[in-house]
């Protein structure tokens, strides 16, 4: 398992998985890494929040945890649970076996950790025989807000106290990270904990960049044209404006086409890669998609 | 290198030195500014640039912005207080003589990043001119005798009155049967319909099985399963967000309305608010105020366009745009309240409505002039939106708000099925 020392070392790491970032996210993340914090990570949808887990994951030999917020999650299904089945089978069988008499000692077993479901929270914390965690808390702003104040404890002390079995402490606290997509705002005591880094749309230069350590085959003038033109949707008012990850997939269809350069009918025809709304995509085609591709040139040869 | 901002000047390199030891009054400089930093932010950002370090200068806003920001918003505001923090010689020469610095910054720190226009929360923090219809109207009501006491003491009304007073019209209140009617909206127990939470209660019959308590129950009696315990919904309370015409034409009903929604917003927790009339302006937080009065002064000091001209479906497209993606993504209840005259764009109406209607679990509005038995939703703003109403009710007394009421609670747990017109 690698570890942080310096900015220059999450650069070098972030670079190596091919994740291209700015400085200051690559601050943000040792910080956390040295501190020992939370690191918060808002965004627009598809700017890569998820990924920076999963390079940190990979590049630190870590094991990567996720969890998946969504509303009405719960204690039973992030943290841990009991296997009731099997306990319940367990005692029909022990009592076939040994009769009433050893009724405590079945009561002790079925409490046991062999009956324990361990949730992504626990796994994360639990690494006596595993390595420590990269805990990935994706998409926190679904949760609601009983889950919210649950995690705040748990955030705290990395401690999980399960009653019939004991405290589990994680002898190396998991770099947690935590993203939203800010359907809501999430609770200030939560924020607090945490390290905030917002990561915003990239220039134009580095979307390039991004689409050219993704997409295979893609030319250095198509990935700038993309990225050019995605830009010119960004600044326009659309309802859901593309995330890099469009962008991403947009350039991989227009390679699978065999274009080297955009024109106005490949755009018009896979502009459902980077719109998901009807309305905004009957928008883009009207307003002057032939000076988006202009400009889009125009920008992509000046680069 | 150069890039990252390292410090090559000896002078810079003292100067910034003082930074590190001085976050304390850096912190006060953005508190200043609004930005919410408390004591233990301070020790965290402390530890922060122990750890990046006193080399880069842009490292060091990058660790100080991790820590100190919490929202977007807050981020042109926390690089101006930087910019400014680091580039005048603000820092007293010396930590030593940090420590007698008087509370307030310099005049000069605190000033200039507040007028930066960058500064999206800066900006609001100016004053704006204060909308002299609603402050008219509060000066006028304590005029006409609206004394705090008159509510609590206020028993003498007798039903018959009340009653009248439920169905009068809003407009023909005299300035006391208002403030009677007000009183009555806050009195009245708002219960305005819940949903299906996705949390798990004890059921009492029906529902899925529950393990857990299967389980415990069977412990006690030797291991043997005799019960079927089983599991439900829990119900919570839906969201509601209410957008509020403010036009001149809506303007006899305006302060009622407003009385309304703040009394909803005090008794039905997750309320958003919105008024509107030629822009959309959120209230959320103006209203949070218990006290009415205060509450609608802060609105009043936040809206620009009091009683002005109507454009309906340019505020709900700032709707659709900004806010629908935050506000409606928990099956939200959506109420407009408003007349319909509408001087904007009408086919944008249309539009911008067809897309509200998708987006909320049941769309109501509420229409003051529904009350009249001659009237008819004639206007054209009216009829573009007509199409796109789950339910369109009056809102022109009492009696029809309290109606409204009942509707939510009797909403069910499904979305309507509704065959919107299509795109034109």
């Amino acid at each position: 398992m690698k570890t942080i020392s310096s900015i220059d070392d999450v650069q070098a790491l972030l670079a190596e998985h091919r994740y291209v970032a700015d400085r200051t996210l690559a601050v943000s993340i040792y910080l956390a890494a040295t501190l020992g914090r939370p690191l918060f990570l808002e965004g627009e949808a598809g700017v890569g929040k998820t990924e920076v887990a999963k390079v940190l994951s990979a590049g630190l030999g870590r094991r990567l945890i996720r969890l998946q917020c969504y509303e009405g999650l719960d204690v039973n299904h992030a943290l841990y649970e009991w296997n009731y089945a099997k306990q319940i089978l367990h005692i029909r069988l022990a009592e076939t076996h040994a009769g009433g008499e050893e009724r405590a000692k079945i009561e002790r077993e079925i409490f046991g950790p062999e009956f324990l479901i361990k949730r992504p929270l626990l796994q994360a914390i639990d690494d006596q025989n595993a390595a420590p965690a990269v805990l990935l808390i994706d998409e926190i702003d679904r949760a609601d807000e009983e889950f919210e104040a649950f995690l705040l404890e748990l955030l705290s002390d990395f401690q999980v106290t399960v009653p019939e079995v004991g405290t589990f402490t994680a002898t190396t606290p998991p770099l947690v990270v935590l993203t939203s997509n800010r359907t809501r705002e999430v609770h200030d005591a939560l924020k607090r904990r945490c390290l905030y880094h917002w990561i915003d749309y990239p220039d134009v230069a580095r979307e390039a960049l991004i689409v050219e350590s993704k997409v295979p085959g893609v030319g250095h003038r198509l990935a700038l044209e993309a990225a050019a033109l995605v830009a010119t949707l960004r600044s326009d008012s659309f309802y859901k404006h593309p995330g890099v990850a469009e962008t991403i997939d947009w350039a991989a269809a227009l390679v699978a086409l065999g274009k080297s350069s955009l024109d106005e009918r490949a755009v018009s025809e896979t502009i459902g890669c980077l719109l998901k709304y009807q309305e905004d995509v009957v928008k883009a085609r009207d307003t002057a998609l032939a000076a988006r591709v202009e400009r889009a040139h125009k920008v992509a040869s000046q680069a | 290198m150069s890039e990252r901002g390292l410090i090559v000047d000896a002078d810079e390199l003292v100067r910034f030195a003082h930074l590190g030891r001085n976050v304390v009054i850096f912190g006060r400089v953005l508190r200043d500014l609004g930005l919410g930093v408390q004591p233990d932010k301070v020790i965290l950002l402390d530890q922060a640039l122990d750890a990046v370090g006193m080399r880069s200068r842009e490292d060091v806003k990058a660790a100080a912005r991790a820590v100190l920001v919490r929202k977007p918003e807050e981020i042109p505001v926390f690089n101006a207080a930087f910019d400014l923090f680091w580039s005048k010689a603000v820092m007293p020469p010396a930590p030593v003589e940090a420590a007698g610095l008087p509370e307030q910054p310099p005049p000069d720190v605190a000033g200039d990043p507040r007028d930066a226009p960058q500064s999206p929360t800066a900006g609001s923090n100016v004053p704006r001119p204060q909308a002299s219809f609603l402050r008219s109207d509060a000066a006028d009501a304590g005029a006409s005798g609206e004394q705090p006491q008159v509510v609590e003491g206020d028993r003498a009304f007798t039903y018959s009155f009340a009653e009248g007073l439920y169905q009068k019209e809003f407009s023909q209140l005299s300035e006391v049967e208002a403030e009677r009617a007000r009183e009555l909206t806050r009195r009245h127990v708002w219960e305005l319909g819940t949903k299906r939470s996705r949390r798990m209660k004890a059921g009492a019959g029906g529902g899925a099985f529950d393990y857990r308590r299967a389980l415990r129950n069977s412990l006690r009696r030797g291991g043997e399963v005799l019960s079927l315990p089983t599991r439900t919904r829990k119900r919570k309370q839906r969201d509601l967000v209410l957008l509020c015409d403010i036009s001149g034409s809506m303007d006899r009903y305006s302060r009622l309305l407003l009385q309304f929604v703040h009394t909803v917003r005090h008794s039905v927790g997750r309320v958003e608010a919105f008024v509107f009339g030629t822009r959309l302006t959120r209230i959320t937080r103006q209203i949070r105020h218990r006290d009415i009065r205060e509450a609608l002064d802060e609105v009043a000091a936040s809206v620009a366009d009091w009683a002005g001209g109507t454009r309906i479906g340019e505020c709900l497209r700032t709707f659709n745009l900004e806010w629908a993606d935050r506000v409606l993504g928990r099956g939200a209840i959506v109420l407009v309240i408003s007349d319909g005259w509408d001087r904007g764009d009408i086919d944008l109406l249309a539009d911008e409505m067809r897309r509200l209607q998708r987006g909320s679990y049941r769309l109501i509005w509420l229409n003051p002039l529904l009350g009249s038995s001659r009237y008819r939703p004639q206007t054209v703003g009216m009829q573009a939106a007509l199409p796109y109403i789950d339910n369109f009710l009056s809102a022109h007394n009492l009696r029809s708000l309290m109606q409204f009421a009942e509707l939510l609670n009797t909403i069910e747990d499904r979305r309507p099925v509704r065959a919107q017109p299509s795109a034109s």
